[in-house]
């Protein structure tokens, strides 16, 4: 199977702090008297400031690997660190360093996904304050802050808007500006930009490049959106649980043939 | 950031809406408490009218307000013998129609008692032995109204307030002269039809004194009971061991009266009326059980979501219980304004004591936590990974 490498832009800083490590991780589901691989042996590094697409196949493992990436499940076995941390480790038994699970996450991982699951009783404003406060921020300072960054996405103007009333762009915005509330040192997108326009798509995309690169943060982005591939660091592939370094040429092609750009 | 009340803005409607209906159960589960605490307060005010140290009641009963009782006119004049006896008067009560109208009747011991311990409104207590009547507000009669009953003629005299039988009607009072005449008058259909409820424990006729010989002429030789005031300084065990010596009548306190009637009477009432209040009461609790259940599973997807961003448990359940108890506030307030509008309407009155309002209040606070763990049980169990599911 033939890969190619997809290269960084030349305007990406250098980075060297190792930021998430997965290390020979496995992951099995019991199914029946069987049991179902979804990861076999992934490791991987992101440094900080790295913005990587993860593609793959429907049940090749990659939200099975974005959920280990942000404590929401624990691996089978391997290692994982984040920031330094250990927050599994089957390999050397020494377990997880992490007492809280939640508060890590808390603290540490932004999430954004394919909708933007906004709380439907909360302005827009109110969503990302909430996610300040869920972190002890104080109510003024997570306000002033909120606003920040609704302004920062472009949606400022829409502050005081229920969900409801933005459209499906400004939701995925809103939902970027509660992701990056807490300044999360990881953060992880499931197929952000499928219910956008291309356009609109595209511009999330980049905003997670941006982000990356200025604030430090590890991105990984599961993607179906093969044109924004150029957006991304690097490509890592799932393939029936394993993980290749790379894009495949096949995966230049969106699933309605070349046409479909 | 309090999302309880952010939920509760957003869908305002909906709550207002399960207020409402909560409230309406509150109000009904209050609203027969009082109308039992009205009943009570009515036939204690009908007692606390005569007030006597002692009733004579018929031998080998409680009297009138446990079992029909009877006693011979003439035990009062016996009991004004007796030493210590200050003053024995005729209690007499009884039904007749009376402008078409079934009313219980109260004969007065005229001229002893012109009815003074009967609080008027209105007009004056009776001035003469026959052919006037004090009559209670609620009947809508009029000072100077002339009324027919059978073959009398009274006149109204004096309007009062809360003048009721134990059973919570508006009363007539006449001089026992005219109580008497009405009694032995009686259509023999409706002395049947009396004698029919006295025999029938509880019934609203139970109330009234026996028919006095179903209207064969000796009827006004009967009265209700006998009641009789003891001497400052003399011994009351002493005065109820005379009478109750002459073996045709038994002595009971007052006391004991108003438990009678408490007890016996209304005992049932109360049973019943209790039994309703609890079922009520359990209704609303799973009512707000279901609702808060329901109002949290629906939320379920922004619960998981909240502890994908880390959301504390506290926070969580905070929200649901806080809009458990919101419910409940509201719906306590809205029972309280539905009772001031609604309870006035009531034929009886409602009637409901401070600790009352304050129970329901507690009760409510109960069903709200209660009815919240449910949801909370729930909440508890959703795991943040729901959202990407």
């Amino acid at each position: 199977m033939k890969t190619r490498i997809h290269k960084a832009p030349e305007s990406v800083p250098a980075k060297t702090a190792v930021g998430l490590s997965f290390r020979n991780v496995w992951k099995e589901f019991p199914s029946g008297d069987s049991t179902v691989t979804a990861l076999r042996e992934v490791s991987f590094e992101l440094m900080r400031g790295e913005a990587v697409a993860l593609l793959g196949p429907s049940g090749a493992g990659k939200s099975t690997l974005l959920l280990i990436a942000g404590c929401l499940m624990t691996p089978t076995r391997g290692e994982v660190r984040m920031g330094g941390k250990l927050v599994f480790d089957s390999l050397s038994g020494q377990g997880s360093e992490l007492e809280d699970e939640r508060e890590f996450r808390r603290k540490n991982v932004g999430f954004v996904f394919q909708k933007a699951h906004l709380i439907p009783f909360l302005s827009a404003v109110e969503n990302v304050q909430l996610a300040l406060e869920i972190n002890d921020e104080r109510p003024a300072v997570a306000r002033r802050r909120a606003m920040e960054l609704l302004d920062y996405l472009g949606v400022g103007e829409r502050a005081g808007n229920l969900p409801r009333q933005l459209s499906g762009g400004q939701q995925q915005r809103v939902a970027v500006a509660r992701a990056l509330a807490n300044n999360p040192s990881l953060i992880l997108a499931d197929e952000p930009t499928a219910a956008l326009d291309a356009y609109r798509g595209r511009q999330v995309m980049e905003l997670f490049r941006q982000i990356a690169h200025e604030q430090g943060a590890c991105i990984i982005v599961v993607t179906h959106d093969h044109r924004s591939l150029d957006s991304f660091d690097r490509i890592l592939r799932l393939q029936d649980g394993q993980l290749f370094e790379g894009q495949l040429e096949d995966d230049s092609v969106p699933p309605g043939g070349p046409d479909a750009f | 950031m309090n999302l309880a009340a952010r939920d509760l803005r957003y869908n305002k409607l909906r709550f207002g809406l399960t207020s409402l209906g909560v409230a309406l159960l509150i109000t009904a589960a209050s609203g027969m408490l009082g109308l039992y605490r009205g009943v009570v307060g009515d036939a204690l005010r009908m007692l606390d009218l005569f007030r006597p140290d002692l009733w004579v009641v018929e031998g080998g009963t409680e009297g009138p307000f446990a079992e029909p009782s009877k006693v011979p006119f003439v035990v009062r004049d016996r009991a004004t013998g007796v030493p210590g006896v200050a003053r024995a008067r005729v209690y007499f009560e009884a039904s007749a129609v009376i402008e078409g109208e079934n009313l219980s009747i109260m004969g007065l011991d005229w001229p002893a008692d012109r009815g003074g311990s009967i609080p008027l409104s209105a007009g004056r207590h009776l001035g003469r032995g026959r052919g006037e009547a004090i009559v209670d507000r609620s009947l809508g009669m009029e000072i100077g109204e002339e009324l027919r009953i059978g073959q009398e003629r009274v006149t109204v005299v004096g309007l009062a307030d809360r003048f009721l039988s134990s059973m919570g009607d508006g009363m007539v009072a006449l001089s026992l002269t005219d109580a008497r005449a009405v009694q032995a008058e009686r259509p023999a259909g409706e002395v049947w039809m009396a004698k029919e409820s006295y025999s029938t424990p509880g019934s609203p006729g139970g109330m009234n004194t026996a028919p006095a010989g179903g209207g064969d002429g000796s009827a006004g030789a009967m009265a209700t009971a006998v009641l009789v005031d003891v001497a400052p300084g003399a011994d009351r065990e002493a005065v109820a061991r005379i009478i109750e010596s002459w073996g045709d009548v038994s002595v009971v306190p007052h006391s004991a009266q108003e438990a009678y009637l408490l007890e016996g009477r209304l005992g049932r009432l109360r049973a019943q009326i209790l039994t309703f209040t609890v079922l009520l009461l359990v209704i609303t609790g799973v009512v707000v059980t279901l609702i808060v259940y329901t109002l949290t599973v629906e939320k379920l997807h922004e619960i998981a979501m909240l502890k994908l961003l880390g959301a504390r448990n506290r926070m969580i359940l905070g929200m649901i219980i806080q809009q458990a108890l919101a419910i409940g506030l509201m719906a306590y307030l809205a029972s309280r304004a539905l009772g001031a509008l609604l309870f006035p309407l009531f034929p009886r009155d409602v009637v409901l004591l401070p600790r009352d309002r304050a129970f329901f209040a507690v009760v409510l606070l109960l069903i709200c936590l209660l009815g919240s763990a449910l949801g909370i049980d729930r909440a508890l169990k959703v795991d943040a990974q729901e959202v990407i599911a």
